[in-house]
C-alpha cells in the first residue's frame, strides 16, 4: 500500500530546495477506500487516514484493491451506527499523518454516544482514539458517589443482577425442557 | 454499560484509587470484576501507624505530578465494641459497631490485595510508648474545648491511661500490634503476586514480623528498606540472624536496621551501596573486610555500623594504622585508579564507625594514608 506520507518521505533525500516541490506534487497519488455503517451511507476515506484502524489497515493490505474495486466494494460495518462511523471517519481524517495529542476534548459528551463510540473504536482497533475514549468514560465517574456511578454507567444493583440471573436460568431451563421434549417426539 | 473485558480493563486503569473505592460499592458483580482485574491506580504511598487504641492510615495519590494526600483514622470508641472513624476531619467522626482494628482490616484488605501498581513508599509503624510519653485522647468534636473534655465521661478513662507506666501501655497494645501484623501478613500472602514496593519502612516489635512482611515484597523493584524495633519484649533476643538469606533484599540500594544487631558475615551485604546497621560481630574483622571492599568495589558509597559487643574502638589504631589521637578519628585511604578517597571515621560518642567514599580534593595531603 502506498500513501502520501510514504511518497514525500521517499523524496526527502533529494536536494533540500526541491523537497517542498516534491511534497506539493507527490509522485504516488493517494488511494481512497470506502466504508459504510448500519445506515448504508458510504464514506470515502484516504488510506492514510485509515491507517489509524488496525482492522481496516489489515484488510486493505491483504486485499490489494484498485481504486475501482474499492469503490465497488465498500467495507460494511453493520454493527456501527452511521453517526458513530461518521465521528470515527472525521477523527481519522483530522489526525491523518499527525502525531496524536495527549488529550482529545472533541469526544461526545452524551454518554450513550460515547459508549457506542468506544465499542466502534474497539472493533475497528483504533488504539489512540480508544485511549482517549476510555479516559473520557473514566472521567465520567470522578468524584461521584456509588449511586451516581451506578446511574451514569448504567450498572444494575445486586437485586437487579440476581433477578436477571434467575430469569436467565428460568429461560435456559425452559429451553432445555423444550429441547428434550422435541428430542423425545423425534424418537417416537 | 456493557463493554468487552479488555475495554473495561482499560477504562478502570484510568479511574483512579478513590473513585475505584466507590465503584466497588456499586454492585457485587462489579466488585468481583475489579478484584479480578486489579486495575492500575494512582496510589503511591501508604503509611499505616498503630498507636494505643488508635490506627491512622495516610495515603498519597499522584496524577501527572500532582500529589494529593489524606488520612483515615480508626479509634476505639467511648463504649465497648464500637469505634470511631474519620477521614481528615476529626469533627466528622462516625461512630460504628465493632473493633477498630477489624474495621481497618475490612477497609484495607481489598486495597492491599488488589494493589498492582508500584507503591513508592509503604510504612508500617507500631508506636511504642516511652516513659516520657503520656496517653492523650484527641477531642471528639470541635465543640469540645479542653475544659469540656475534662468534664466529659471519657475523662476518667483518659486519666487512667495518663497515669499508666509505659510498660503497661506497651503490653496492652502488644496484642493488637501482633494481631495487625499477622493479619497484614495473611493479606499479603493471599496475593497472587508479591506487592511492588520501592521503599519499605517497618517499625515492629519482633524480628519475625520483619521477615513475615518482607517475604511478600517484590524483589526486583525493592530499593530501600528500613526496619526499627521500638519496643522488644524480653523473650525476643535482640539479634537478627541471617537476614541476607531473604531474596527480597537482593536488589537493595539502601538498608537500615536499627535496634537489632545482625550476626551475618559482613560480606553478605557487600552488594548494597548504602547501609546502616547494628553489628554483633568482630570489629577488627569487619573493618578489614570493609576497607578492602571499599577500595575495590566502586558501587559501595556509604556504610555506618554500630557495635554493641565491641566497644573498644581503639583497636582500629592497630588495624588501620596509627594517626594522631584527635576525636573524631578519621583515616583516609586513596582508592586505586580513582579520584576518590575512602574515609573511615569513628564516632566514639555514638559508638559507630562509618565508611564513606569522598573526593580526593577534600582531603589534605598530610592526612592521606597511601
Amino acid at each position: 500500500m502506498s500513501s502520501t506520507e510514504q511518497g514525500t518521505s521517499s523524496a526527502a533525500p533529494a536536494e533540500p530546495t526541491t523537497a517542498p516541490e516534491s511534497a506539493a506534487a507527490p509522485e504516488v497519488p493517494e488511494s481512497f477506500y470506502y466504508v459504510h455503517g448500519k445506515d448504508k451511507v458510504v464514506h470515502k476515506v484516504s488510506a492514510g487516514a485509515l491507517q489509524h484502524s488496525a482492522l481496516i489497515h489489515g484488510m486493505i493490505s491483504n486485499l490489494g484493491y484498485t481504486e475501482e474495486q474499492a469503490k465497488a466494494n465498500p467495507f460494511p460495518f453493520e454493527n456501527i451506527d452511521g453517526d458513530i462511523l461518521q465521528m470515527v471517519v472525521d477523527w481519522c481524517n483530522q489526525h491523518k499523518g499527525k502525531p496524536t495529542p495527549p488529550e482529545d476534548t472533541n469526544l461526545p459528551k452524551q454518554k450513550e454516544k460515547l459508549f457506542d463510540l468506544v465499542l466502534a473504536v474497539n472493533y475497528l482497533e483504533i488504539k489512540e482514539l480508544l485511549t482517549y475514549c476510555c479516559k473520557q468514560v473514566a472521567m465520567m465517574v470522578k468524584g461521584k458517589s456509588p449511586e451516581e456511578i451506578r446511574e451514569i454507567w448504567m450498572i444494575p444493583t445486586d437485586a437487579e443482577d440476581e433477578a436477571a440471573e434467575k430469569e436467565a436460568k428460568k429461560r435456559a431451563g425452559k429451553e432445555a425442557a423444550g429441547e428434550t421434549a422435541a428430542a423425545a417426539g423425534d424418537a417416537k | 454499560m456493557d463493554m468487552p473485558h479488555l475495554v473495561m480493563t482499560q477504562i478502570l486503569d484510568n479511574v483512579g484509587f478513590l473513585d475505584m473505592l466507590n465503584l466497588r460499592k456499586t454492585c457485587k458483580t462489579f466488585r468481583n470484576f475489579i478484584d479480578d482485574v486489579k486495575p492500575n491506580n494512582d496510589l503511591k504511598k501508604v503509611n499505616i501507624r498503630l498507636g494505643h487504641k488508635l490506627l491512622t492510615v495516610d495515603l498519597v495519590l499522584e496524577t501527572n505530578g500532582i500529589y494529593e494526600s489524606f488520612f483515615v483514622t480508626y479509634q476505639i470508641g467511648p463504649k465497648d465494641n464500637c469505634y470511631l472513624v474519620y477521614k481528615n476531619e476529626p469533627e466528622f467522626a462516625e461512630k460504628r459497631d465493632g473493633h477498630f482494628l477489624e474495621a481497618f482490616l475490612n477497609d484495607f484488605e481489598p486495597i492491599l490485595k488488589n494493589q498492582r501498581s508500584k507503591l513508592t513508599d509503604l510504612e508500617i509503624k507500631i508506636n511504642s510508648f516511652a516513659f516520657w510519653l503520656t496517653y492523650s485522647y484527641p477531642p471528639l468534636s470541635k465543640f469540645q474545648s479542653i475544659f469540656s473534655r475534662f468534664l466529659c465521661s471519657d475523662y476518667k478513662e483518659r486519666e487512667r491511661f495518663c497515669e499508666m507506666a509505659h510498660e503497661i501501655n506497651n503490653h496492652l497494645h502488644l496484642e493488637t500490634a501482633n494481631e495487625m501484623i499477622a493479619r497484614l501478613e495473611q493479606i499479603l500472602k493471599s496475593r497472587t503476586v508479591p506487592l511492588n514496593v520501592e521503599n519499605l519502612d517497618l517499625t515492629v516489635f519482633k524480628s519475625s514480623q520483619i521477615f513475615g512482611i518482607l517475604r511478600f515484597i517484590k524483589a526486583n523493584s525493592f530499593k530501600a528498606f528500613q526496619a526499627n524495633f521500638d519496643f522488644c519484649n524480653e523473650e525476643d533476643p535482640q539479634v537478627l540472624d541471617l537476614i541476607q538469606k531473604c531474596q527480597t533484599l537482593k536488589s537493595l540500594e539502601y538498608l537500615e536496621i536499627q535496634d537489632f544487631s545482625i550476626k551475618n558475615s559482613i560480606s553478605d551485604f557487600l552488594d548494597i551501596p548504602e547501609l546502616s546497621i547494628w553489628r554483633h560481630s568482630s570489629l577488627r574483622e569487619d573493618t578489614l573486610i570493609l576497607k578492602q571492599a571499599f577500595l575495590t568495589n566502586h558501587h559501595l558509597k556509604k556504610w555506618e555500623l554500630k557495635y554493641q559487643t565491641s566497644k573498644d574502638y581503639n583497636i582500629l589504631y592497630e588495624v588501620l594504622g596509627d594517626i594522631p589521637y584527635n576525636p573524631p578519628a578519621n583515616w583516609f585511604f586513596r582508592i586505586p585508579n580513582s579520584e576518590e578517597v575512602l574515609s573511615i571515621s569513628v564516632s566514639f560518642g555514638f559508638g559507630s564507625i562509618s565508611f564513606t567514599r569522598i573526593i580526593l580534593d577534600d582531603v589534605s595531603g598530610n592526612e592521606l594514608i597511601l
